[in-house]
């Protein structure tokens, strides 16, 4: 090993030139005050850079593994609260569709007393047709409800079968009536309570009125449930992302000094939010689905033909897809609002 | 290349780690800057490194004043440095190899540039025998010149090696220093913080001298080995 310094050395192995630069950044220029050469612009930086993608994400499952703790806390948290969206969005599903089979809420159904004749029936539907809030009246004869039940509830339609083999109809003629005005419904309701021949008057109005309330109730609950387990699953990943970067700090040091752009920063960190973020609406979806289907199986007896529920394969590929876009968007946000917090520090 | 135009650099007023410095490096040049602990060395590295701003004065680098750059700017301006501590920050899971080659990833360069140009840079240093051995199975000598490669990987144009002898044993040292001067012998300007007088002594390049914040000497080496 030399003991002296040796001066001049020419037997340097050549190094490759810098390649050519071409964008511009730009700098402000400011003349030294004491007269020195002019301040000129910064040279424009590398056009032609090359990342790994895959070394990107390598690195970001070495650090979910490292902070396994943390990885399992944001994963369980923000498939939580899709798992909680998901049921929430099921149950609306379900309410909207059974609401469609119910029919139009917006009609009053007047049903006659019991084995009217054709004169009664007629004079009926004369009276209902003379009042002012009326637009339009259908008769429904009882035979043809008989029939709609049978259909409805096919379930018992042996039941039903006999009854019509035996000639016995349970149920009376009807008039389904058409408003033009909600505001007067309830005056329109006593009129029609008021007719002779009247039994019962059902205003699907006040259904619909409960079933939208109730319908309001649940996206109310939906709303404040989701926004809080989405804050938490926010919260969450932020720290997930901060311990991330406590871990690697010796390794930002490093980069920084050696002038490493910010595509290779920040990147490792941006999928590692983007990752947990998919893995949880992979793990929400099978959850959801899984009880989805085990309250298919376990109501169906229970509710026969009266409920509808929108089938696990028909709902299936939204479901995971939804999932998907809110958890890889909640993972990005929580790894972006992380980084501009804990990244200069 | 590099001019410090009175800069000032306090941090309370009675903690005033340079004052008033003003001293030019010319392009190609080596120069060491030398002074006892608290003489502003490393507020000086420091400042170079855009790590912190003057309170006053302007930073010149090959002709941009470093002070007015913004941040997003920072990483391209530090490409063009290349830096060696004394404590080598080399990742000590990673191989020789790796530790040149992630300098060079950073930046975006291409895994074939990589493939061509690390064996080179190992090469230079004397320590292509090492590719393959993880930086903790390595000495410090060993550590350093593989510090150095790694700050030579992205070809900067200035070379800032802060007390790069400090961890290594003579010997090592003087073989730093010539690895040092094949750098320079390339193009490169050189910068070498030291407070080793012994290596400055045999060097004929020039000293600039700090001293409690204050540049007292800015001129080569003298025939007594002293400024």
């Amino acid at each position: 090993m030399s003991n002296t310094i040796e001066k001049n050395t020419a037997d340097a192995v050549e190094l490759e030139s810098a390649p050519e630069v071409t964008e511009k950044e730009t700098v402000q220029n400011t003349a030294p005050s004491h007269g020195k050469p002019e301040i000129k612009q910064a040279p424009p930086a590398r056009k032609n850079k090359k990342y790994d993608v895959l070394y990107f994400l390598q690195l970001a499952l070495k650090s979910m593994r490292n902070n396994i703790g943390m990885t399992i806390a944001s994963l369980a948290v923000l498939a939580s609260c899709l798992v909680v969206m998901g049921s929430f969005f099921l149950v609306l599903l379900n309410v909207d569709l059974n609401l469609d089979r119910v029919g139009e809420l917006n009609k009053i159904v007047v049903y006659c007393e019991y084995d009217l004749g054709e004169a009664e029936l007629a004079a009926i539907e004369t009276k209902l047709l003379s009042l002012s809030n009326v637009t339009s009246v259908e008769p429904v004869s009882k035979e043809a409800a008989l029939d709609e039940m049978i259909s409805d509830y096919f379930s018992y339609s042996g039941i039903f079968q006999t009854m019509k083999d035996e000639n016995y109809n349970p149920l009376s003629d009807s008039f389904v009536i058409g408003y033009a005005d909600n505001e007067y419904v309830g005056d329109l309701v006593y009129e029609l309570s008021s007719i002779e021949g009247v039994r019962r008057v059902n205003n699907r109005a006040e259904i619909s009125v409960k079933v939208e309330n109730i319908r309001r109730g649940i996206i109310f609950v939906f709303a404040g449930f989701f926004g809080l387990l989405l804050v938490t699953s926010l919260f969450v990943i932020i720290n997930t992302i901060k311990l991330a970067l406590h871990f690697r700090r010796y390794d930002i040091t490093v980069m920084k000094y050696v002038g490493a752009t910010n595509v290779f920063v920040l990147s490792p960190f941006i999928l590692e939010g983007a990752i947990i973020g998919f893995f949880a609406s992979l793990i929400a979806t099978g959850v959801q689905l899984a009880l989805y289907s085990h309250i298919i199986d376990a109501t169906k007896d229970a509710f026969n033909s009266m409920i509808y529920l929108v089938s696990v394969g028909d709902c299936g590929w939204f479901v995971w897809l939804s999932f998907l876009a809110v958890g890889v968007l909640c993972g990005l946000c929580g790894s972006v609002i992380s980084l501009r917090k804990n990244l200069n520090s | 290349m590099v001019e410090f135009c009175n800069v000032t650099k306090m941090y309370s007023p009675t903690a005033i780690a340079l004052d008033c410095v003003n001293f030019k490096i010319e392009k190609g040049e080596m120069v060491f800057v030398v002074g006892a602990s608290g003489a502003g060395k490393s507020t000086m590295t420091r400042l170079l490194l855009r790590q912190e701003l003057p309170t006053d004065g302007k930073i010149i680098v090959d002709g941009v004043d470093i002070a007015a750059l913004k941040n997003r700017d920072i990483p391209a301006y530090r490409r063009k440095l290349g830096i060696v501590f004394q404590d080598f920050m080399l990742f000590g899971d990673k191989t020789a190899y790796e530790n040149v080659a992630f300098a060079m990833r950073a930046v975006g360069t291409p895994a074939a540039e990589i493939k061509q140009r690390v064996p080179a840079l190992l090469s230079l240093v004397n320590m292509q025998y090492a590719a393959d051995r993880l930086q903790s199975e390595l000495s410090g000598g060993e550590s350093q010149r593989i510090a150095l490669a790694r700050a030579i990987a992205n070809n900067p144009d200035i070379l800032i090696a802060d007390e790069p002898t400090g961890n290594v044993d003579p010997n090592m040292s003087l073989e730093i220093m010539n690895l040092l001067l094949k750098v320079n012998a390339l193009g490169k300007t050189v910068i070498v913080v030291t407070h080793d007088w012994k290596i400055v002594e045999q060097m004929n390049a020039r000293v600039i001298g700090l001293s409690h914040g204050k540049v007292i000497s800015a001129e080569k080496i003298g025939e007594n080995g002293r400024v």
